[in-house]
Order: structure tokens, then C-alpha cells, then sequence
């Protein structure tokens, strides 16, 4: 299912959420990912300032389960803080290594699906005609 | 894997198909309505279901349970054994990311009449008392210590500091309590997710519910479970929350790293990922998931304090909240079956799948020695849930479903169910839900769901379990 402005899609899926999306860059691509977390999760805003960044340093195989293992990271500490991490800085990322830091807006609560984990499940990100193009399944 | 087709499935009669191909190493039975194959390839659980049976140890045969759907690596109903003693794995993707998500039932000695009388009033007082959604806090947050002790013991470790009863702890699966859990293995990212999430229902299809018992359907069962016929019960459905969620991805990232060095990097499917349950890590990992467990007992042990306070201060002190059981639907757990002829040491991965031990079944309570244990199938709020008694002839390393099973996408469930027509049916039925997101309210819409009964009825059909009592919707409280 298309949704107008939004940078990625949501895929039909029986259980679980499958989003597909896309970047000129990598980073585009990463960053793109992440907007769905936030889609799904819908914070409700408190009225407190920018959180403390974060450091995010991941090692992982290939590049998709890099951007599993990038996402795992966001919903882990959107879960333990209750902060909406929009506020990302990439400074390397390579095929296999992810190194930036995260900052967020601190929330009420997040009013939409609960995204338990980032799974492997039919995971992709694939380079063609000039693009990058990733698939991903949430687990709710 | 070559992927599989309707040539690979046979009927085997009653309500069992068999799925094999030359890929599998051993043989997949379905449970499925009668004749109904054409149901089975909806989506592409079935594929799934032959990928798990490639597992290093797996054993025949790899069960579906009749309300299968597609997941992630394992479909949501699957049952699958590895043997320990030959190479067998332990895979967190086939227990899932809610380490022991699971269902408890209590009873209560108030009058049908008086909750008909204060359905709203009565919503909001356990909605208020039960927090529910995302990014929200329990009741009790947990210093280090408190969470090692609820880690490692379980709700027992709650009962000896005032919260809930001894009697909620025994009537649970394994007593509330996995004694190989070990909080030195959950990492401190798990432990900080979960440390202020007890007591706390989470979203998406976990739910509290009041009904009553519409209909039984086996009287002496029924007697020896306590239940009666116009009684009003509770009924809870959540997990081990962000803790278990995070143990699941910290190990499944862990293990992903290491298949290589297994011999195991040819998996059908990456979430799939495994460790030889002997490997040190398959070993950490059974003790952090135990530990997860045991949070989730803790979890619904907590609840049902808040629950049991909040009904004695709107209906007085005299007013009784019981557990009649509580049973897991993600988890594995090692257990011995004999396997043509030959007992064996098994890892059981149930992912949305109940345990159901039949009569004088091994860790069945002492108050149910004679009849089995009961299972716990929760339909849908509009629909109803059902008490089912464990089978002796169970042949699917005694499981049963988990629920009426997903049918229709989250997607088309928004697109289909328009909310003030679910409201005003809901109402129809005397259902008041008290919800904190209309998207999760449309999401988990009757129609989104498999006919329970039908499902029950299939259960019945391949000898897994029998039917005990039909229990009605009055209060559904959602996150």
C-alpha cells in the first residue's frame, strides 16, 4: 500500500509489517528505513527538549543485515527512553560498518503498533539502476 | 530451497495433511480443516514450514497447528522438536521476539448482573489500572536486584514482596518458574528496555478481557477447572515485553555472526538462525529465554494484582479473583517425547503454539493431575475464546493453536473495518472496548481473524485437545 510523501512503502503482510524503500545513497536509504519506525510507532510528543545524542557503532556481515542490526538499534533505545530518535547523524557507513549518533525528541507515549523486532526475514538491500532498494519485516 | 507445491501435500485423513519434499529432513503434518486444502496456500506459511524442517536434530514430525499463518523463519502456529542428543538446535526466531507471550485465565465471584450494570464505569477502572500501549511505565520499576530476583525466580519473587498470591504462581506452566534462567544472561540493553515495563500489556493483539462463560461444554472438566456456566472470568494476553524482545534480537544477531563456524550458513532462511543447544551460546541463549519467561509469568502475575485490587475496590473486599492457569505460546523448552519407540531429550520450539499435557501429564498441577491441563484459546472481541483440556493421544509433541489465527493483512483490516460499525456491532454483542489506538481497534477487528470455532473444532478433529467452555466477550481493554 502506497502512502502519499512517504519515503518508503508498506507491503502486504498477513501478521507482521513489511515496508520496502529506496535512497540515491546508502545513507538516503538508512535514513529512509528509519522514517517507517516512526510511522508505525506514532509518538505523541512531550513537551521536553532534544535528548542527549547517542553513539551507534555496528559491525554486521553485509549490507543487509547492517541496516537490520541499524533499526534493531533505533527501536531498542526508542523502547528504553521513550524518545523518538529522528535526529540522526551517519558519519561512516560502509557495506559493513555503521558509526554516527543519535538524538530524539523524548515522548508521552507512542500511540501506534508496537514493533517488537527487526527480523531477517526476506531482508534485502540491493543496488539497481542507480538506486538503492531495501526490504524489511517487522515483527508486531 | 525449491519452493513447494501442491504436489508436495497429501491428505492423510481427519484433519492432518502431510507436506515433504526431497529438501526436507523430515516430514511436516498440517492440521487443517477437513478436505480444505486450498486454505493452506493463502499465504506462504506452508514454505516456512518445510525451511524449519531442515533444522540440524529436527524430528518428525514438524507440526502446523490449525490456525497457521505466515511469520518470520517459523510460521505463527508452528511446533517443531530438536534432539538434543544428535546435533539438535535451539533457534530464537522459532520461539519469537515475545519470549513466552501467553494467555492466563482468572475466575471471579462477581454476579453477571453487576457487570452488566457498570460496563463503561468498569473499563475505565481497569484501563486505568492496567497500563496498556507503548512507551508507558508499569506499576513496579525494578532496581537491579529486584530484576535479577524476578529474572531468575520468576512471580515467586513478587509474591514474598506483597504483590499477587501463592496459588497464581503454582497454577502456572512449570510454575511460573524455568529454573534454568539465568539473569547474567541478559544483556544490559534487555534488562534496561524491560526494567520499567512490568505489569504492562503492551499493544498490538495483546488484550484484557472480562467475560463470562456462555456455554460449557464438558461439565466435569469444567467443575475440575472451576468454572460455571454464567460465570464472569479475565482473561490476559501479553508477554515479556521490550526484555523479551531484546534477548531475542541480541542472540539472533549473535547467532547470525557464528552460523559459519556451525556449518549452518546454508539456512532457507536467515531468521532461522541457530546455535547447537550444547554450543555455548544455544546454552546462554536457553538461559536468558528462561529468564525472559520467567518475566512473563511476572508480568501477568502483576497484572493480575492490579486487576484483583482494582475489582475489590469497585466490588468489595469479599470479591475473589482466581487463577485457573496460565500457559505459554512462544517458547521452547526441553521436554522428553518418545519418538517412534525411543525417548528423547527435545528442545520443543512452540511459536503460537500451547503446550497441552493430557491427564497425570508431566508438570501438570496437582489440581489437575486427573483431567489434564487447561489450554487457553482466546478468539476475538467480537467473537468468543475457548478452555480446552490437554489429550493423552496428543501426537503434536502435545500442542495446540494459540488462537483463531490472522487472516487479513493489518493493511486491509484498516481499509475494510470502518470503526463506527465495529463500535455499534460490538455494542450489539453487549462488548465495550476500551482501546488507546483506533488503528490497533481496526487492526484486530473480528473480521481479520479465522472462525474460532471452526478452528476449535479442527483442534478437536486431530485428537490435540477438547473442548471445556465458550467464554463471551463483555470488556476488551487494548493498548
Amino acid at each position: 500500500m502506497a502512502h502519499n510523501n512517504l519515503p518508503f512503502t508498506v507491503e502486504e503482510h498477513t501478521a507482521d509489517i513489511k515496508i520496502t524503500t529506496q535512497g540515491t545513497t546508502q545513507k538516503e536509504l538508512f535514513l529512509n528505513a528509519a522514517e517507517s519506525l516512526w510511522y508505525f510507532l506514532e509518538p505523541v510528543y512531550s513537551d521536553q527538549p532534544l535528548s542527549r545524542e547517542l553513539p551507534i557503532t555496528l559491525h554486521a556481515d553485509n549490507i543487509t543485515y547492517l541496516l537490520v542490526d541499524f533499526l534493531s538499534e533505533l527501536i531498542t533505545y526508542a523502547d528504553t527512553y521513550n524518545t523518538a530518535y529522528t535526529v540522526i547523524n551517519l558519519n561512516e557507513l560502509t557495506q559493513f560498518r555503521c558509526v554516527g549518533t543519535i538524538a530524539g525528541f523524548p515522548v508521552e507515549r507512542f500511540s501506534g503498533i508496537e514493533i517488537k523486532g527487526v527480523t531477517y526475514h526476506q531482508a534485502d538491500v540491493t543496488f539497481k539502476d542507480g538506486q538503492w532498494h531495501a526490504q524489511i519485516i517487522y515483527d508486531i | 530451497m525449491k519452493e513447494i507445491t501442491r504436489d508436495d501435500v497429501r491428505y492423510l485423513g481427519g484433519c492432518i495433511y502431510e507436506l515433504y519434499t526431497d529438501a526436507m529432513t523430515v516430514p511436516a503434518h498440517v492440521v487443517a480443516p477437513e478436505d480444505d486444502i486450498e486454505s493452506l496456500w493463502g499465504d506462504r506459511s506452508l514454505q516456512q514450514l518445510a525451511n524449519v524442517a531442515t533444522l540440524p536434530g529436527i524430528q518428525p514430525y514438524v507440526w502446523a497447528m490449525p490456525d497457521m499463518h505466515e511469520g518470520y523463519g517459523f510460521p505463527i502456529g508452528g511446533v517443531a522438536a530438536t534432539a538434543i542428543d544428535e546435533g539438535g538446535v535451539i533457534s530464537p526466531g522459532g520461539i519469537g521476539y515475545d519470549i513466552n507471550c501467553g494467555v492466563r485465565l482468572l475466575t471471579t465471584n462477581i454476579p453477571k448482573r453487576a457487570i452488566d450494570k457498570n460496563r463503561d464505569k468498569l473499563a475505565q477502572r481497569i484501563y486505568k489500572a492496567v497500563p496498556s500501549g507503548l512507551g508507558g511505565s508499569g506499576p513496579l520499576p525494578l532496581d537491579d536486584k529486584q530484576l535479577h530476583d524476578v529474572l531468575n525466580r520468576g512471580p515467586k519473587a513478587l509474591v514474598e514482596r506483597g504483590y499477587g498470591e501463592q496459588d497464581d504462581v503454582t497454577l502456572c506452566e512449570n510454575g511460573g518458574h524455568m529454573e534454568e534462567a539465568q539473569a547474567d544472561c541478559v544483556s544490559k540493553k534487555a534488562q534496561d528496555r524491560g526494567r520499567d515495563q512490568l505489569g504492562t500489556l503492551g499493544s498490538g493483539n495483546h488484550f484484557l478481557e472480562i467475560q463470562e462463560v456462555g456455554e460449557i461444554l464438558d461439565s466435569e472438566t469444567a467443575k475440575a477447572f472451576g468454572l460455571d456456566e454464567d460465570m464472569i472470568t479475565i482473561m490476559i494476553h501479553c508477554g515479556s515485553r521490550g526484555l523479551g524482545h531484546q534477548i531475542c534480537t541480541d542472540y539472533v544477531q549473535e547467532m547470525v555472526k557464528k552460523l559459519e563456524g556451525w556449518g549452518l550458513s546454508d539456512l532457507p532462511d536467515t531468521e532461522l538462525a541457530c546455535a547447537p543447544y550444547n554450543a555455548p551460546l544455544g546454552q546462554q541463549y536457553y538461559c536468558a529465554m528462561s529468564a525472559a519467561a520467567n518475566f512473563a509469568w511476572a508480568n501477568r502475575h502483576v497484572i493480575t494484582h492490579m486487576t484483583r485490587t482494582a475489582l475489590q475496590d469497585m466490588f468489595g473486599k469479599n470479591t475473589t479473583v482466581n487463577t485457573v492457569y496460565d500457559v505459554c505460546h512462544n517458547i521452547g523448552k526441553k521436554e522428553t517425547h518418545t519418538i517412534r519407540g525411543e525417548d528423547k531429550h527435545v528442545i520443543v520450539h512452540r511459536k503460537g503454539a500451547t503446550r497441552a499435557f493430557g491427564p497425570h501429564g508431566p508438570d501438570v498441577p496437582q489440581a489437575y493431575k486427573e483431567t489434564g491441563h487447561p489450554v487457553l484459546i482466546p478468539g476475538t472481541m467480537g467473537t468468543s475464546s475457548y478452555v480446552m483440556v490437554g489429550r493423552k493421544d496428543n501426537q503434536a509433541f502435545f500442542s495446540c493453536c494459540h488462537g483463531a489465527g490472522r487472516t487479513m493483512s493489518r493493511n486491509q483490516a484498516r481499509k475494510t473495518v470502518n470503526k463506527d460499525k465495529l463500535e455499534s456491532t460490538l455494542e450489539s454483542f453487549n462488548v465495550t472496548v476500551q482501546s488507546g489506538s483506533t488503528r490497533g481497534l481496526l487492526e484486530e477487528a473480528p473480521q481479520a481473524y479465522k472462525d474460532v470455532t471452526q478452528v476449535v473444532n479442527t483442534v478437536v478433529c486431530s485428537h490435540l485437545a477438547d473442548p471445556v467452555a465458550r467464554m463471551l466477550p463483555r470488556i476488551v481493554i487494548k493498548g
